[in-house]
């Protein structure tokens, strides 16, 4: 699978991860929300009887279980959950009171998983915890006073956590699945859906080699027979202007050439001297710089050594230093030094743009505010970073304070 | 003098066909790989084979050597850029040309590198010991037209074309390591391309 079709496969996975845990997060923080609250309005209820349903009052106390305005209707769901009629029969629960001088009192014991000992117990260690919470994982608690004295009461929910810890499993199950099987498909059909995008660049890149290659023979045939024409009839003024454009024309494949090295898609590899390289064409600008009252200086560490093309490194190294050279006001930096097993070049100079980052300058054809009236075409640095990315590398730039910084790590 | 000069180009073939002779040379054309194992195979001495590196019917590279072996030296044109890797192979043309290129810099080519063929001189410099008329690095590894220029260019003081100089230098430094040797060829800032020694 080549770069581009892993990393696209790498972020599509990557988004459906990010959404499906989102999804997933809200519905099941919102379904357990939704629970707590179920639970909190029971004691609630149980809060304002002073810990105990009418249903579980002693006789005599006790109201009739029937009530007119509780009576089954049909389709009436805001009667079901924690508002059903059935729930002060069904819940099971406890209350106890404690005095000031902490004598704890049963107010009712409606639980057959602990004891009335182990409850008492269980109370006291929550009468001073906050007012309401989960306990051993599916009880709900709540602490109040009324008459002087301190309540708390412990109601069973775990007949209804059961759906939502369902709906937890399943959720996530689910969501699993899902991402295995969207990984399937993606790996199936990515590489479909880039084959257009692939032959499409590998066509143009053909298309700029044919090119390219279609004008050497010729150019060389025609300025051979021009030289045979001028030595057989002697020079004149059509052969000097067949010469010239030759010459012209010659040039320009010569260019193209060189700036279609970053298209190759092989490399010739070689151990390189870096920093041989970037001295060598420094010091060749150097005068260019003086010319156009720029400061220039560079901090080279000797003897760093890459594995890589040595005729895209050295253009890439030029690249650089031609837009330096284009838009560096007064002064400008070099650095190439090695950052524990990376190698980092790096280029500073003073600009007039805004701070932020600037990546968009490695795109083709995209020059900043600051070039446009430079006539640059924005193709110098999309060539670096070409070359980057071919020897594993990464690039950035930004700039911060009036400063534009050029990053570069193989 | 006597050049064999094969492309698959025929115009070119031709057209520098009569260049060569009005150079005086005399010129015997191939357009495919099979017609040079029969040019060289038939007893004719050649001086200088003129190869493209995309010649059809039978490897470049295998015509290279086969043509070494005979002592003829290999002029190699090339439709793309020379590689580095070409020239630390075992078997590197003697010179490389890329297309588009003027008639006087192939004739001048072909005169550096057939005057260097006939040669009988061993040059020496830092430790690095050439045989010009073999095309020899320290009897042992194979050099270039371009190679044996710049440690002549080293060794006279004068200053190098890094640019057309680089995969040259790169192969030369890899030569230099194989062999063990410490000179290399370092940049000096100011100063231009010299040749060190690993102690300097």
């Amino acid at each position: 699978m080549n770069k581009a079709v892993k990393k696209f496969v790498i972020f599509a996975e990557g988004a459906i991860f990010l959404l499906l845990a989102v999804l997933l997060s809200v519905i099941n923080v919102v379904n357990f929300a939704m629970a707590s609250e179920d639970a909190d309005m029971l004691t609630s209820r149980l809060a304002s009887r002073e810990g105990v349903f009418r249903s579980d009052k002693p006789e005599g106390e006790r109201q009739p279980f029937f009530r007119e305005k509780d009576a089954f209707r049909l389709n009436r769901f805001d009667k079901m959950g924690p508002d059903s009629p059935e729930m002060d029969f069904s819940l099971r629960y406890f209350t106890y009171s404690f005095d000031k001088d902490g004598n704890a009192e049963a107010v009712v014991f409606k639980m057959s998983a602990v004891s009335e000992q182990e409850a008492e117990e269980w109370a006291r260690s929550l009468k001073n915890a906050s007012a309401t919470g989960w306990t051993r994982v599916n009880y709900r608690y709540r602490v109040y006073e009324s008459n002087k004295q301190t309540y708390v009461t412990v109601i069973d929910q775990g007949r209804e956590l059961v759906p939502s810890y369902r709906i937890l499993i399943i959720s996530v199950s689910g969501g699993v699945v899902l991402l295995v099987l969207s990984m399937l498909m993606l790996l199936l059909t990515a590489g479909r859906i880039f084959k257009p995008i692939e032959e499409s660049d590998r066509k143009q890149k053909q298309f700029i080699a044919n090119v390219k290659n279609e004008f050497r023979v010729p150019l060389t045939i025609i300025n051979a027979n021009t030289e045979l024409i001028e030595r057989e009839h002697g020079p004149g003024e059509s052969t000097r202007v067949i010469n010239k454009q030759v010459r012209r024309m010659t040039a320009t494949v010569k260019e193209l050439s060189s700036l279609a090295v970053f298209e190759e898609a092989d490399q010739s590899v070689t151990k390189v001297n870096l920093s041989d390289l970037m001295n060598s064409v420094l010091d060749s600008r150097a005068e260019a710089f003086e010319q156009k009252s720029v400061r220039m200086t560079a901090e080279v560490a000797p003897d760093v050594m890459i594995e890589g093309d040595s005729s895209r490194l050295r253009k890439m190294i030029e690249e650089l230093a031609e837009n330096t050279l284009k838009y560096a006001q007064s002064e400008a930096h070099f650095t190439l030094s090695r950052e524990k097993k990376r190698i980092r070049i790096r280029q500073e100079n003073d600009t007039t743009l805004a701070n932020g980052a600037v990546d968009q300058i490695f795109d083709r054809f995209t020059v900043l505010e600051n070039a446009e009236a430079s006539g640059s075409i924005g193709m110098g640095l999309s060539y670096v970073k070409a070359t980057v990315l071919a020897h594993n590398g990464r690039v950035s730039a930004k700039v911060s304070d009036g400063r534009f910084i050029l990053q570069i790590d193989l | 003098m006597k050049i064999l000069i094969a492309d698959e180009d025929r115009d070119f073939l031709s057209t520098y066909q009569r260049l060569l002779q009005v150079h005086s040379y005399e010129v015997v054309t191939a357009f495919d790989g099979t017609q040079v194992i029969q040019a060289l195979g038939n007893g004719t001495k050649y001086d200088l084979l003129i190869l493209s590196r995309s010649l059809p019917r039978i490897p470049a590279q295998a015509l290279l050597e086969t043509a070494q072996d005979r002592q003829i030296p290999v002029v190699m044109l090339l439709r793309e850029r020379v590689r580095s890797d070409w020239l630390t192979d075992s078997h590197p043309a003697n010179a490389y040309i890329g297309f588009p290129f003027f008639p006087d810099e192939l004739t001048g080519l072909i005169g550096e590198v057939v005057e260097k063929s006939q040669s009988q001189e061993q040059l020496e410099y830092d430790g690095v010991q050439i045989d010009i008329g073999r095309f020899l690095l320290c009897g042992k590894l194979r050099v270039t037209n371009e190679e044996i220029n710049i440690i002549r260019t080293l060794k006279d003081g004068q200053s190098l074309s890094a640019k057309r100089a680089e995969p040259y230098i790169h192969s030369l430094n890899h030569k230099l390591e194989q062999l063990g040797l410490p000179a290399r060829i370092r940049y000096m800032i100011r100063k231009g391309y010299r040749m060190v020694t690993s102690d300097e």
